[in-house]
């Protein structure tokens, strides 16, 4: 009996054995190899949350309605659309002549069905749901009409229809593969899955009948790559490593150093970005000393030097913050940004004003015997670059830091607790409304938890609550200006560096530009004759 | 070991000690020389440093070794040489008390179960094989999983992966005891199980375990390296080796110092222990030699 | 010979259940509550938790869940990873082939010189040979691999750029520096290994009395005494496979390869409970495995094991 198991497991052992005798390598002349930094979690819209998801589910799938580097609004699945006064109900026009790619139809049904899925995420991780916070339905009317309807004005509505968490799935799929959609995922996009290799490589191939590209592009029909491939390179040096054997044609996120150095080989195009949302900056705890003074919440940002930040630990690529949205970002306030600049001498003055000196020559701060110690709780996959850089300032100021390195799950209970001083946000966003997920104090104990400032502010409050309702763009970007004020005069935040999308590709790649987040349209890329 | 007292008391012509055999043996002198010289670097470690730890630059990155920074800057402009020194003490700390953790618990565990025999041995013996099913560094790592990241749990975890290896000793080091004539006298003389075990036979067994724990160092110093180098190990701004030689991989095709120095501090620290290690074996078992 | 064959086997058995166990345990050792570090940071209510408790099954006694866990294994069902909800059972599939494919070229690679240059040592005993090599094989053995690794990709893919520093992994040019980095630590312990047990044999009386009766003294060396040395030698690189396997847990991180040893890093880097309790009882129990199957063919070749 025992023997027996161990002869299938001997067995089993050998058919694994001669499956490894791998598939023959491709050398299509129109396959493309992108380098990567961090491999998707899942590849179903309603499951994504970062950078990698969103770079493929854009290929792969297709949103109602498409933006273009400008924001601007084209339709794409939908034809037209409107919205009701209130702003609450929209009702899409259907295009009739747009398949799956595993055949079937695309309908207002694969709308409703896509829709109630990202009103709930399929993952954890999942980004959709926060954006369908008040979503009650979608109402399919015929085959090509829906109406989708929120409890409250949802002023953010047609711009996140544009993102790929809210792209349009076919049902079938979803139907067939389960929990396991995410690993097989079926849309309408230019590009269809063809192998996904976890830890190596994820495979697209050109969808033959795709025809229904939206108006801004620059050609109609079907994409002009055969084949991309995404390499998944977590480390820099092997993004750059991999570009310069000829590897991979496009690198995503490079070796910044190398890059840097790169600009000025004719045989290599640079392409950067800033992108628009929140910007990389820790939010300051306001509840737990010593950064409940506003004296010394101050000094922290007065402390610190962006620009050599961002020129020592990025080479420049990701450009240096001083506001908690990045200047790409709609409704940016130009005056919330000149509130501070680095200043060694205010930041010790400001500390002395409150009472913190260092008498003991220790270079370390202190008040009644306590050091000015700052609890730095870090995500080393965002913060890596330039953490130590950052402690360090602090440290010249007479802060003693003391950075505990956590993953996802440990940064928020760590937050939570509200055991930090300091604590990494940011969140890459077509709109400022996307403050309202870590600024609005109703984020402390309940909602999503993430606020953690613990700053409670009615008026920040208010803006935060109201203007995702404002339809009139005036007023609307006038309250978030307001927000931006509020954030800064209170110190709850230490900008750092905005984040950048930087891309090196090879001189033949052609067609290359930024959708409105920073990714490049790959349905338009090509690779020049040489 | 007994026949090292019969040396010791023997009148004529003194065969060689071992001692004197160990000072001729070129692999332990090599091994002895370094071990010493990085203990002295970590003991010396606040007046070789020439920098603070962390005081980092940032008009000075990635300058390459030379007279003053001899072994250049990292990438934030901080010194690699004061950063050595100092991570010399981290590694051998994290050796030094995994062993002393694995040889503690595992020696308790083996003489217990040698002693007591029966069910009691049976269980713990089962646990030891259990244990010494997660091949290499697979049990510290599962360890690590349970406890999550900090230099304080790579401890923990390197002790733990080598408690079955010292419980194995302990437990066969006190069979072999357990026979001798004296231990029975003892228990006819009405000794209790406590003092039989701490005066007669751990005095015995100890020094088995103590060459075990200190050529284990080499061992739970790789093992803390890579833990650290996995990224579950030291806390950022730690001087690290395993740690610094992972962050410096970033850079290095264009400053490979900042890499190589800790990963040869770690190589050096792992060698020396094998090669005093490879003398005594020769020393004790002349067979091979 | 069958009732050590039933003793053995019964070890195992006994073993495996221990795997068992220590891995079904994981979860229930992580301080806190065991609901939460399956969750990570997803923010849920106080009802969601223990409807979720329910679900789980973590209401129930711990053996009951014990039991239950392993009627699941049983059933090929060892749950889905927190993080990406992929069934680690498919996962594990996945990854292992280049995991065994790395693990069998660094066994080619490791067997290789790890006979050959102890043979050498052996024969050439005490010479300035043995003692120059009798060095490096310390430092193979000292070597970190991750250092190893670090500078096999300095000289050969930055240097030199012959070799790429990492590779799609169904490119033979990119299985070369990780097999090389996982094989030197073995290689080297079996030099040493294939060393003494040469010398060992030499020592024996059998040899000269093959001597005395005039048996030329290749055929002493090669036949008497190699043959011999042999049984330790092939146990040796029989169990090396699975430390080659454990191996790859860090050598796979070091060059992103694919393999189920990087599986398990991430894993415990995420803290993704039901991955890495799948991928770390996965390696242990071809771990015990192959120990048996050594063990029984070590019993069959050589009577004096049994008796033991």
């Amino acid at each position: 009996m025992k023997n027996r198991k161990h002869l299938v497991l001997i067995l089993s052992l050998l058919a694994v054995l001669f499956g490894t005798i791998a598939v023959p390598a491709q050398s299509e002349t129109n396959a493309l190899t992108i380098g990567i930094s961090v491999e998707p979690i899942s590849l179903d819209p309603a499951g994504g949350l970062y950078i990698p998801e969103q770079f493929l589910i854009q290929q792969i799938f297709d949103p109602l309605i498409a933006a273009d580097p400008a924001l601007n609004l084209h339709p794409a699945l939908a034809k037209s659309w409107e919205v009701n006064e209130m702003g609450s109900e929209f009702s899409f026009h259907l295009r009739d002549d747009v398949k799956f790619h595993d055949g079937t139809k695309f309908t207002g049904e694969a709308v409703k069905i896509s829709f109630d899925r990202a009103a709930k995420g399929s993952t954890v991780a999942a980004a959709a749901p926060t954006i369908f916070y008040d979503y009650i339905e979608t109402q399919v009317v015929d085959d090509t009409t829906v109406i989708v309807k929120f409890s409250s004005p949802h002023a953010t509505f047609l711009q996140d229809l544009t993102r790929p968490w809210l792209m349009i799935s076919s049902p079938a799929a979803i139907e067939k593969h389960g929990e396991d959609y995410g690993q097989y995922p079926v849309g309408t996009g230019p590009f269809i899955l063809k192998e996904w290799a976890a830890q190596d490589h994820i495979t697209l191939t050109k969808n033959p009948d795709y025809n229904w590209a939206s108006d801004f592009y620059v050609h109609t029909g079907p994409a002009l790559l055969d084949e991309i491939t995404f390499r998944f390179l977590p480390e820099q040096a092997t993004r750059i490593a991999a570009f310069q054997s000829g590897e991979a044609s496009i690198v995503q996120d490079p070796s910044y150093l190398e890059a840097s150095q790169m600009t000025a080989d004719p045989s290599v195009q640079l392409f950067t970005f800033v992108n628009p949302g929140m910007t990389s900056h820790q939010m300051i705890n306001v509840e737990k000393a010593p950064t409940d003074d506003i004296n010394v919440r101050k000094a922290l940002i007065y402390a610190v030097d962006q620009e050599t930040i961002s020129q020592v630990a990025f080479y420049g690529l990701q450009p240096a913050a001083h506001n908690v949205i990045s200047p790409s970002t709609w409704g940016y306030n130009e005056e919330a940004a000149k509130l501070y600049s680095y200043n060694p001498e205010k930041a010790a003055a400001l500390l002395e004003e409150s009472g913190w000196i260092d008498s003991n020559g220790d270079g370390i701060r202190e008040k009644d015997g306590v050091n000015l110690h700052i609890e730095y709780p870090a995500l080393p996959a965002y913060e890596e670059a330039f953490m130590e850089l950052l402690a360090s300032y602090l440290q010249k100021a007479g802060f003693e830091v003391n950075i505990t390195k956590l993953d996802d799950a440990g940064i928020s209970e760590f937050g939570f607790a509200s055991k930090h001083n300091i604590l990494n946000m940011g969140w890459v966003s077509r709109d400022p409304a996307v403050l309202s997920y870590v600024y609005d104090s109703e984020n402390i104990e309940g909602g999503n938890q993430s606020s953690y400032t613990r700053f409670r502010s009615d008026r920040l409050d208010e803006i935060l609550r109201t203007a995702p309702q404002t339809i009139d763009e005036e007023a609307r970007k006038a309250l978030y200006q307001e927000a931006q004020m509020i954030i800064m005069e209170n110190a709850i935040a230490l900008p750092i560096h905005c984040y950048g999308s930087v891309y090196i590709a090879d001189a033949n790649i052609t067609g290359f530009r930024f959708d409105p987040e920073g990714f490049p349209y790959l349905y338009e890329v090509s690779i020049a004759a040489e | 070991m007994n026949k090292m007292n019969d040396f010791r008391h023997g009148q004529i012509p003194k065969p060689p000690s071992i001692f004197d055999l160990l000072m001729h043996n070129f692999n332990f002198i090599l091994g002895a020389v370094i071990l010493i010289l990085l203990v002295l670097i970590a003991l010396l470690a606040p007046m070789l440093a020439t920098q603070d730890v962390n005081s980092a630059d940032p008009t000075a990155t990635f300058i390459v070794p030379n007279v003053n920074q001899w072994m250049g800057t990292d990438n934030i402009g901080r010194d690699i040489w004061s950063r050595f020194v100092f991570g010399s003490r981290i590694s051998l700390l994290v050796g030094l008390a995994a062993m002393v953790i694995g040889m503690l618990f595992g020696s308790i565990l083996g003489i217990i179960a040698g002693f007591y025999g029966s069910l009691i041995d049976s269980v713990l013996s089962w646990m030891t094989e259990v244990l010494m099913a997660f091949p290499g560094m697979l049990l510290a790592l599962s360890v690590m999983a349970v406890l999550g990241p900090g230099l304080t749990n790579v401890i923990i975890a390197v002790g733990i992966g080598s408690i079955p290896s010292f419980m194995r000793m302990a437990r066969s080091s006190v069979l072999k005891t357990r026979e001798m004539d004296y231990i029975e006298a003892a228990r006819t003389i009405g000794c209790t199980d406590f003092r039989i075990l701490f005066r007669h036979i751990l005095p015995n067994i100890l020094r088995p375990l103590i060459v075990l724990a200190t050529l284990g160092i080499g061992g739970a110093i790789l093992e803390g390296a890579s833990l650290s180098y996995l990224g579950l190990g030291a806390q950022p701004m730690t001087p690290e080796w395993g740690s610094m030689l992972s962050a410096g991989r970033a850079f290095l095709t264009n400053a490979w110092w900042v890499s190589v120095f800790p990963g040869l501090g770690i190589f050096l620290a792992i060698l020396s222990i094998n090669l005093i290690g490879d003398g005594l074996g020769d020393v004790l078992d002349p067979i091979n030699k | 010979m069958w009732r050590y064959l039933g003793r053995r086997l019964l070890t195992s058995l006994s073993v495996l259940i221990g795997v068992s166990i220590f891995t079904f345990l994981m979860l229930h050792l992580v301080p806190g509550d065991p609901v939460h570090a399956l969750l990570g940071r997803q923010a849920v209510t106080p009802e969601r938790l223990e409807e979720l408790r329910q679900e789980l099954g973590l209401n129930d006694p711990i053996p009951v869940q014990y039991f239950n866990y392993i009627k699941d294994v049983f059933q090929g069902d060892l749950g889905r990873s927190l993080k990406t909800n992929r069934s680690v059972l498919d996962s594990i599939k996945e990854q292992f082939p280049s995991t065994f494919q790395l693990t069998i070229v660094a066994l080619l690679i490791s067997s290789t010189f790890g006979i050959f240059i102890g043979t050498i040592t052996a024969f050439s005993h005490n010479s300035w040979w043995d003692k120059i090599l009798s060095i490096v094989t310390i430092s193979g053995i000292s070597i970190p691999p991750f250092f190893f690794g670090l500078l096999l990709i300095l000289f050969f893919s930055v240097k030199l750029n012959w070799l790429p520093a990492v590779a799609k992994s169904n490119d033979p040019q990119g299985l070369i520096l990780p097999a090389f980095t996982l094989a030197i630590g073995e290689a080297s312990w079996l030099a040493r290994l294939v060393r003494s047990s040469i010398l060992e044999e030499f020592d024996k009386s059998y040899q000269w009395t093959a001597r005395a009766k005039g048996v030329r003294e290749s055929t002493v060396l090669f036949y008497h005494v190699l043959r011999n040395s042999l049984i330790p030698i092939v146990t040796a690189i029989s169990l090396q496979f699975v430390y080659l396997m454990a191996g790859s847990v860090v050598v796979e991180s070091i060059f992103a390869r694919q393999g189920i040893g990087r599986l398990a890093v991430t894993a415990i880097q995420n803290r993704d409970f039901p991955l890495v309790q799948g991928t770390v009882a996965f390696i242990a129990v071809i771990y015990v495995l192959i120990n048996t199957i050594t063990d029984l063919i070590y019993a069959v070749v050589d009577p004096r094991v049994r008796l033991k």
